[in-house]
């Protein structure tokens, strides 16, 4: 998903062309598998329905019903189109699901691709895909589904706003101005976010936010230079409907475009987009919550808090599992959502964490790939390659995991050594882990001395009291 | 006397700083009996090594010698040499050892190439994502000169190259270059004894560009660290050499080393080391074959953090 997020920074590149064509096909699943891990730990979005909370991965689509004690899990196999989720929306038992993945371009290298788009009518259990809309899936993600009436609207970076009248079989464009469809020509064609607030639409653009009251047919743009108090940046990377009393109050998470003047910040509107609001002021905001009164943002640097409309904000420290000890490896949050009884459920892109106490106890929901079992090994890193400087960032320190499996208690130490067998680091000594199980130990990418290491291929040490010792490889690329 | 100095080594290695440097594969020492004798070999002469250790040692050589090396190591590792070693006197100056003039010199080429295989590719969810391995070499050309009699100055200069292959975006292998050079002096003030000194790794490099790897790729430069390593050896009778040397890593300390070698009859030859904190050991059988000395050597490296100890086998041809 971190693809998703440069995409948006860097989307005044051009677009190249591609042929890829995708398959539309029905699946029919019966059951979705079961698990007591989401789908992947790149949380791209949580929307909750009634007692069900669904998340959008960089690896599928998660549900669960009993607070994460199980999951349901979605993926491309379930009917999904390929690659990870980068927008879903829910009404009623309807999903829609679009997804996106790495393409490799001949002249541009990897470049994200959208994946299509898939629907379920009954909670998840048959899917139908369809292909891309759009003349090539590259460059033609879409990050944002809203349903109005009967009417499915994307947005889409390559493809623009697009709405379909008949589920999905036929596509019309509808930029949100009245220019033919140029996504090379007008950065208001370039979609990011869509939501429906009565029998409004809005629609985040790189040009700023536009207000649709006839269903799409004519426009309102509001942007950083055409009003007296306008959005923080023309960049609209998510949009959010807070129904407060009888007030419909927008929530825009904004960057900026090519104003030199516009900035990353968060701007409300209680007024139909005349007058906007800033908040937030230099925060990468991704997505919103709302409890009632209560916002949450969750943003690059975290998640915040405001139960005062925006004027002041709490800002939640970096979280901590309450009954393993284990520690987010990450800052980054990219959505946010709100179940029943007050319960904050935050996506990062080192996965999950709930609150049902305003933070004072959190609980982290992460997937990896289970040891264990005949031929499954004995342990690894993950990522593999590892930067320290790119993923699972806290404190300017990257972040590699080390699994492993002890088939009974025992005391753990791991060491890492250099190509000559050289100490390059004690990460843990003489720690009782109290229970059979998989764990994961955490290495910085720096040496004892808290210098970073070199590039290359280190050799990690795992001794466990009473069996033998096993041993890894780990490939450190900045 | 061996035991004391031993023990001053074990201590001392207590003091020895974190490793994670670039260019490690370097530091592990070349060679079966280099190995055997615990990686002391910087004032060894009379070794197609010599460009590795200490170029000061080419003008020495009475014998062009190519040689082969192997490593047998665990956890997927390879460390491999191939190289050839001569000495270039003056044809008025062949007559005999004591005629040599300031004209003497000496030159190597030598091939290090190591690397790791069966490295697990994992994305950030745990999942599979194929296998990675990775080649490191150090391509050397030393050269050095005898300015004087018992004096061997030189250096080294290698070229560097690292490919790691699958890497890149397009599934192709990421590759850096870099240079480093090596300054060695071999001095030999009396029979018998030799004195070595190298400052090793002066401006060794690498360079990386990531730009095809991560989507905001970086150019990183890993600098290699500088090690001065002061050694000497004594030749005791005919048949037992010792050598000793310490090595101040710029930024990893001092470690110490000591190696000794008894050669039975002239055919076998055997070898103990102590290197920086573990003992090793060799043994080697000298062989002619199509009428030329050689020697084929092994050693293991008894490293008590390993699975099993690092074994290399060598072999030595004296042309």
């Amino acid at each position: 998903m971190k693809k998703i997020v440069f995409l948006l920074v860097m989307f005044v590149f051009s677009m190249p062309v591609s042929s890829q064509v995708l398959q539309k096909g029905s699946w029919d699943l019966g059951k979705a598998s079961q698990s007591s891990r989401i789908s992947g730990n790149s949380i791209t979005d949580i929307l909750v329905n009634q007692n069900a909370v669904w998340l959008g991965t960089g690896a599928g689509l998660s549900k669960t019903t009993d607070d994460g004690e199980t999951w349901q899990n979605f993926g491309h196999a379930d009917g999904l189109g390929r690659g990870g989720v980068s927008a879903f929306t829910l009404a009623g038992d309807t999903i829609w699901v679009a997804t996106a993945f790495d393409s490799l371009t001949k002249d541009a290298g990897r470049l994200p691709a959208g994946g299509g788009l898939s629907w379920s009518a009954d909670g998840g259990l048959t899917w139908t895909h369809i292909p891309q809309p759009g003349t090539t899936p590259v460059q033609n993600v879409t990050f944002d589904i809203a349903i109005l009436h009967s009417t499915i609207w994307i947005a889409s970076y390559g493809g623009g706003l697009k709405k379909s009248e008949d589920w999905g079989q036929t596509w019309v464009d509808n930029p949100p101005d009245s220019f033919f469809f140029d996504p090379l020509a007008h950065l208001n064609h370039r979609a990011f976010s869509v939501i429906t607030v009565g029998n409004s639409l809005w629609v985040g653009t790189a040009a700023g936010i536009n207000r649709s009251l006839d269903g799409g047919k004519t426009w309102v743009n509001f942007n950083h230079t055409n009003e007296e108090h306008p959005i923080s940046g023309n960049f609209v990377v998510a949009l959010a409907h807070q129904r407060l009393g009888n007030r419909d109050v927008i929530w825009a998470a904004t960057i900026p475009a090519v104003d030199s003047t516009e900035f990353r910040a968060v701007s409300w509107s209680d007024d139909f987009g005349y007058t906007w609001h800033t908040t937030l002021k230099g925060n990468f905001a991704h997505n919103f919550a709302f409890d009632d009164s209560v916002v949450y943002v969750a943003t690059d640097s975290g998640l915040f808090k405001s139960a005062d409309g925006g004027q002041t904000w709490a800002h939640f420290p970096p979280v901590v599992d309450s009954q393993t000890g284990v520690a987010l490896l990450t800052t980054e949050f990219y959505s946010a959502g709100i179940s029943d009884g007050h319960v904050l459920w935050g996506g990062s892109n080192d996965g999950l964490v709930r609150t049902a106490d305003n933070g004072r106890t959190w609980k982290i929901f992460r997937t990896f790939e289970p040891l264990g079992q005949k031929g499954a090994g004995e342990t690894y890193a993950y990522p593999n390659p590892f930067s320290p400087l790119r993923q699972n960032v806290i404190n300017g320190n990257g972040h590699v995991r080390f699994h492993y499996y002890l088939p009974k208690p025992a005391t753990v130490s791991v060491r890492i050594y250099d190509f000559s067998m050289d100490l390059v680091k004690t990460v843990v000594s003489g720690k009782m882990r109290p229970a059979a199980g998989e764990y994961d130990e955490v290495w910085d990418g720096t040496n004892d001395a808290g210098n970073p290491v070199a590039n290359g291929v280190y050799f990690y040490k795992i001794e466990r009291s009473g069996l033998d010792p096993v041993w890894g490889k780990v490939m450190v690329l900045n | 006397m061996l035991s004391g100095f031993l023990f001053l080594f074990a201590t001392s290695v207590f003091a020895y700083d974190a490793g994670g440097y670039a260019g490690s594969f370097l530091r592990m020492g070349l060679g079966a009996r280099a190995i055997g004798m615990g990686n002391a070999f910087t004032a060894v002469p009379q070794s197609a090594f010599a460009g590795f250790y200490n170029p000061g040692g080419l003008p020495f050589l009475e014998n062009p010698q190519v040689a082969f090396s192997g490593g047998i190591l665990s956890l997927d590792r390879t460390h491999n040499y191939v190289g050839f070693a001569t000495h270039l006197h003056p044809p008025t100056d062949r007559k005999s050892a004591d005629s040599r003039t300031s004209f003497d010199a000496g030159f190597s080429l030598g091939w290090v190439n190591s690397g790791v295989s069966n490295i697990d590719g994992r994305d950030s969810n745990g999942k599979p994502q194929g296998s990675f391995s990775s080649s490191e070499n150090a391509f050397l050309f030393s050269f050095a000169i005898r300015p004087l009699n018992r004096v061997g100055i030189g250096f080294s200069a290698k070229v560097l190259y690292t490919r790691l292959p699958k890497v890149k975006e397009d599934n192709s292998a990421l590759s850096t270059r870099g240079m480093g050079l090596d300054f060695g002096v071999m001095v030999h003030p009396v029979d018998r004894l030799f004195l070595g000194a190298v400052l090793q790794d002066v401006r060794s490099k690498y360079s990386w560009n990531t730009e095809h790897v991560w989507e905001r790729g970086t150019t990183t430069v890993d600098n290699f660290p500088k090690i001065l390593r002061l050694g000497g050896s004594y030749v005791f009778g005919k048949n037992f050499l010792i050598s000793m040397e310490s090595h101040y890593n710029f930024e990893q300390g001092w470690r110490f080393y000591s190696g000794a070698e008894y050669s039975y009859q002239n055919r076998l030859v055997g070898r103990v080391g102590f290197k920086a904190d573990h003992l090793t050991f060799g043994l080697g059988i000298n062989l002619k074959i199509w009428r030329l000395n050689s020697q084929v050597a092994y050693a293991y490296d008894a490293n008590p953090v390993l699975p099993w100890g690092d074994q290399f086998v060598s072999w030595m041809i004296e042309l």
